[in-house]
Order: structure tokens, then C-alpha cells, then sequence
């Protein structure tokens, strides 16, 4: 199967787009699940980002607003979503997708579509 | 001229009512509009009405809340633009907390705002309200809607977040 190419645009925090000079994140899509906010999905990107000291090559996407899916994607929908970075380490681990530990670091809002 | 005339009963009553149901209306509008119906019923339609003054019928504006960091600020003062003109979408309430904390619980925020910017923006730019789902650890529950492109937008008020 070939991989699921995404973009990301970053909306908040302001520091951050700045910081990225607002360009699109490029990654991939490697597992998406369902659940009662409208799933969540695991995209590896392309260009880890380095902020505040940290790099972070992993995010989970999910979706802003009630009655959204992040499932929207696959029929080539944009979906305005919640992006939080996890570790490497979890990223690679068997549940990558449980942000209820973040307390801190990379987490942002935008828009996540497929890549054109 | 237009306000005045809404004394003269059922012209200001239409306007509440198209205040009422167009899709450009701020939750705000409508409940104003509601009231101001409510009060031509007490009046016999001989007050003035707040569909004359609401944007959707003025042509062309509307209300709306952002939080945002002073850097946004200053690009969004310099540009005229939304967000600066920046790309991607635009997040914005029609209300938003008055706290940073509860302002950052409600839209479910990674990080804590500094300021609640008050902004006039052009109407039909903006989708309906939609509630923000949980997220880093925030409960969400708050209003927010969506725009996209350059939007002008006039600073009307602004607001400093003092601690949480």
C-alpha cells in the first residue's frame, strides 16, 4: 500500500508559525483509529521540528470541532485539528496515539489535508 | 436614516428577523435581535430595532473575539489582515473568556493567551460556531469558528490576560 501523504498548516501559537515561517508540514499518515472525538491519527513528518529544545518528528492529529472526523482525510476532506507532539519513543511504541500524559511541548492547531 | 426607520412597525421587525436567521449572524446578534423583538411586541412595533444596527444588515461587518499573543497583535495592527494576512486557517468566537485560564480550558489551548482582541471584520468571511472537543488536557466546550484567506480586520479593543 502506498503511504498516505499529508500537509499540515499551523495556525496557533503565533510563536511557532513564525518559527516555521508558516510553511505547510509535510509528513505521513502511518495509523489513524476511531474514537468517540472523532479519532486520531499518528503523522511522521517529513522535518522534525525543533522547538523549545526539543525535536519532535511525531505528532497525533485530532480533530477541533465536535462532529468532525479525522477519517474526513481519506476522502481528501480538510479537517481542522489538534496537533500534539509525543517522543520518538512513543511514536515507535504499541499505543502511540494516548496524548492524556501531555503536559507540555509541542502542541499546536491548523488544518491537516492530503498532500497535493 | 435607516434606524429611524424602524419605528414605523413591521420594518424594524423584518430586519430583527433577517438578523434572526442569516447565517452570517453572531450568536450575539441573534440575541439581541430576539430581544429587540420582544420589546417592539411591548411597544407596538414603535421602537427602534436592532436589526437596523446588527452587521449583517449594515452591510458588511461583524464582531468578533481572538486570543492572541502580542507579536499577533502588532502584525495584525500593521497589516489591516487577520492574523497578520498569515496563511492557514483563522480561529476567532464571537466570545471568549475573560480569564486566560478559563479562555484556555473552553478552546482547549496548548498554551496560555496573553490578550483577548475584540476585532471588526468584513460579514460572510466567518462559518457558524462549531464547540471545540477536548484537547491537551483542556476540557474545550467553547464556540469557535473558522476562516480562511485575507481577512481586513479592525482592532476595537484589546485586552491584557492577567495570570490565570
Amino acid at each position: 500500500m502506498n503511504p498516505i501523504r499529508i500537509s499540515i498548516s499551523v495556525s496557533d501559537p503565533w510563536e511557532l508559525g513564525e518559527a516555521l515561517q508558516w510553511q505547510p508540514l509535510r509528513g505521513e499518515l502511518l495509523q489513524m483509529v476511531s474514537d468517540d472525538h472523532g479519532g486520531r491519527a499518528l503523522i511522521k513528518l517529513d522535518d522534525a521540528i525543533n522547538y523549545r529544545g526539543s525535536i519532535w518528528r511525531y505528532v497525533v492529529a485530532a480533530p477541533r470541532h465536535q462532529g468532525h472526523e479525522i477519517a474526513g482525510l481519506q476522502t481528501g476532506k480538510k479537517v481542522f485539528g489538534a496537533f500534539t507532539g509525543i517522543s520518538d519513543q512513543q511514536g515507535k511504541s504499541s499505543a502511540p496515539l494516548d496524548t492524556n500524559n501531555w503536559r507540555g511541548g509541542l502542541g499546536f492547531i491548523g488544518d491537516v489535508e492530503l498532500a497535493g | 436614516m435607516k434606524q429611524l426607520a424602524t419605528t414605523i412597525p413591521g420594518v424594524g421587525e423584518a430586519l430583527d428577523a433577517v438578523t434572526l436567521v442569516s447565517p452570517q449572524s453572531s450568536t450575539f446578534d441573534r440575541l439581541l435581535a430576539t430581544l429587540s423583538l420582544a420589546l417592539s411586541v411591548v411597544t407596538g412595533g414603535t421602537s427602534l430595532n436592532y436589526g437596523a444596527f446588527a452587521g449583517v444588515t449594515r452591510g458588511g461587518t461583524e464582531v468578533i473575539q481572538r486570543v492572541m499573543s502580542r507579536a499577533e497583535l502588532v502584525a495584525t495592527e500593521s497589516s489591516g489582515l487577520l492574523r497578520g494576512g498569515r496563511s492557514g486557517t483563522h480561529y476567532a468566537s464571537d466570545a471568549v473568556n475573560s480569564t486566560a485560564g478559563r479562555a484556555q480550558q473552553r478552546l482547549a489551548l496548548p498554551h496560555t493567551p496573553e490578550l483577548r482582541v475584540t476585532l471588526e471584520v468584513p460579514s460572510g468571511h466567518f462559518s457558524p460556531p462549531s464547540r471545540v472537543q477536548p484537547n491537551f488536557n483542556m476540557l474545550g466546550g467553547g464556540m469557535e469558528r473558522t476562516a480562511v484567506g485575507n481577512v481586513p480586520a479592525r482592532v476595537l479593543r484589546v485586552a491584557e490576560y492577567r495570570g490565570p
